[in-house]
């Protein structure tokens, strides 16, 4: 969206004022406030929409069966976890389709590229092992863009993994013809490494959420402006921010209180030195925990919410 | 519902999913479908007939930055903003489904009102108006493809500076009789017919003319004023203001947004520009305006 260098400069010279003052009266530190809903579509195994100032984000998650010697030999015993973001024509009405291609191709490399790391990927991940296991699709509609989309978009795609539930299986396996008694109790003894197949079990829930779900990391954007850095910036104010830092953090429970762990970092903008990271990084951590919490409130609050009204329903 | 021929139609509301008229005698527009020989309404809105041409214009669009919603007429005064720059001739994004046209003859060039364009100007077309810059503008002309031109022969007319921009539903701007109006708190708004509202620093009106009633600098500059702590926190709170009331539908006035500024530095914490933000706040601001209206 494009802006006038008057609208440019009349934001820039607001946010360093002294005390700034945003075009909406919100201190630098505030979001704006967020609205997130988990379970919005029934057919995905999980899915959120966040809503964020003018951002919107819907994802879906979807988990497929993958097995071993699949098409492009890509399969991990222990699963995976894939990415893709679609950013919608309603979105962008001034872009042109490949632009907006460039823009989604963008935000899914990121997103790729921060849950591509092993460590992300839940534990239950594994049907048959070393032959069949869950590849997590996840799929996010970027439907309108207010700015501070990536935080957003990470708050959603959390949301949505949050929310995801695995379906249960158990294991089958087939009798061979020969039936020396040696062998088939040695079968016995060692039921799941010799598993050929599952089924999904027939069981009231929808299965189990994924192990570690709390992993799932938050992205944090400062915008830096000569010596001020302010949160969740609008597209006129994001123009008018000199560059942008944004810290991609993973928080657990044992971790809240101490430090968590880093999944990446990136940097747009102009020219730096390298330990003004260092001094924005205690920052972006507390802000970080801040949204961590919070959000992790909202979809405690939306779990116990739909348990209570499954049993209602029951 | 049934379309008389007689009757006049341009006050008729309409639902989606309701029939309108039969297909054979009328063609349909916008907003509209066929459905066994029916054409039966898309959106909820008003029912526009050109001669044999059915449309529905949509009461408040899908939601988002662009509430695709104005429809163009001579005289409308518009908000817009500079997507392209072509030759002898700006595109402007009016919030209407097609960009208008501003030709560089229609605008008040440096040097006189009365002198002819020259080449030169045609070179530096982007001195005046360059991509994204807000202007406001009096649409002069509709084509026969619905696309519309505009003007800014006008001292009043021309870039903005200033301020800042706030979108609202095109449904929500009447027409009134002057659509420049300054609030007692040193704030004047622009309400653009296209839904399209700038607010900025008061510009006191012997400033406004500038010398021998136009000054080019001025008119075309992209330097801001010095704008002080208080006004830019009465452009945020009024920004603010016709947020809260373009969320609840409430119709943008003159009259109402003054209401709603002088209400709002009644109450407590009016010193905190973003309180009128929280819901119980926005509530009653909405009460309090309807009442008074």
């Amino acid at each position: 969206m494009s802006t006038s260098k008057s609208e440019q400069s009349y934001t820039a010279q607001g946010l360093i004022s002294n005390p700034p003052l945003r075009s909406d009266g919100r201190s630098l530190l505030d979001y704006r406030p967020i609205c997130m809903s988990t379970g919005v579509y029934p057919q995905a195994n999980g899915s959120a929409k966040v809503e964020c100032g003018g951002s919107e984000v819907v994802v879906g998650v979807m988990c497929e069966i993958d097995h071993e010697g699949n098409e492009d030999h890509s399969f991990s015993a222990n699963g995976r976890i894939k990415c893709n973001v679609l950013c919608t024509p309603s979105a962008y009405p001034a872009h042109s389709p490949p632009a907006l291609d460039d823009l989604s191709y963008d935000l899914s490399v990121i997103l790729s590229d921060v849950y591509s790391d092993p460590g992300l990927l839940p534990s239950n991940l594994v049907v048959v092992p070393g032959r069949k296991s869950w590849t997590i699709h996840i799929d996010a509609l970027v439907t309108a863009d207010g700015g501070n989309l990536l935080d957003v978009l990470f708050l959603a795609v959390r949301a949505a993994l949050w929310n995801c539930r695995v379906p249960s299986t158990k294991n089958i396996e087939y009798k061979g013809s020969s039936q020396l008694g040696n062998e088939s109790a040695f079968v016995t003894q060692h039921r799941t490494s010799h598993a050929a197949d599952f089924e999904i079990k027939d069981f009231w829930e929808d299965g189990e959420s994924l192990a570690n779900r709390e992993t799932f990391p938050i992205a944090i954007t400062l915008n830096l402006l000569s010596s001020i850095h302010f949160l969740d910036a609008t597209h006129l104010e994001s123009m008018a921010a000199q560059s942008r830092l944004i810290f991609i953090y993973s928080f657990s429970q044992s971790t809240l209180e101490g430090n968590p762990t880093i999944r990446g970092i990136k940097y747009f903008g102009e020219a730096m030195p390298l330990k003004n990271v260092h001094t924005h990084m205690p920052n972006a951590q507390n802000y970080a925990r801040e949204l961590y919490s919070s959000s992790q409130m909202q979809l405690g609050v939306e779990e116990s919410s739909r348990r209570q009204g499954r049993v209602a329903w029951r | 519902m049934d379309l008389d021929e007689d009757e006049d139609s341009t006050s008729r509301i309409t639902s989606p999913g309701e029939s309108i008229i039969s297909s054979q005698a009328f063609m349909r527009g916008h907003g509209t479908y066929l459905e066994k020989d029916q054409v039966v309404s898309s959106v909820a809105g008003t029912i526009e007939r050109v001669n044999r041409l059915v449309s529905v214009k949509a009461i408040r669009a899908r939601k988002g930055i662009f509430c695709v919603t104005y429809i163009p007429e001579v005289g409308d005064l518009v908000v817009g903003r500079v997507t392209e720059v072509a030759a002898r001739r700006w595109k402007v994004h009016i919030n209407a489904r097609q960009d208008s046209v501003l030709m560089l003859g229609s605008v008040n060039l440096p040097g006189g009102i009365q002198r002819r364009k020259l080449e030169s100007d045609e070179l530096q077309m982007r001195t005046f108006f360059e991509e994204g810059d807000l202007l406001v503008a009096e649409i002069q002309q509709i084509m026969g493809d619905g696309g519309s031109s505009l003007h800014t022969r006008s001292l009043k007319y021309g870039k903005l500076r200033n301020g800042m921009l706030e979108i609202v539903p095109s449904a929500l701007v009447r027409r009134l009789k002057s659509h420049f109006f300054s609030l007692p708190c040193g704030v004047d708004i622009i309400l653009g017919l296209n839904g399209f509202i700038w607010i900025m620093k008061h510009v006191k009106d012997h400033e406004q003319l500038g010398e021998q009633g136009f000054d080019a600098e001025a008119v075309y500059s992209n330097q801001n004023d010095d704008i002080d702590q208080a006004t830019r926190g009465s452009i945020a709170r009024t920004a603010n203001i016709i947020r809260v009331l373009s969320k609840a539908f409430v119709p943008l006035t003159d009259a109402i947004l003054a209401d709603a500024y002088e209400w709002f530095m009644e109450q407590e914490g009016s010193s905190d520009v973003k309180s009128i933000l929280n819901d119980e706040m926005a509530d009653q601001l909405v009460a309090a305006v309807t009442a008074r209206a």
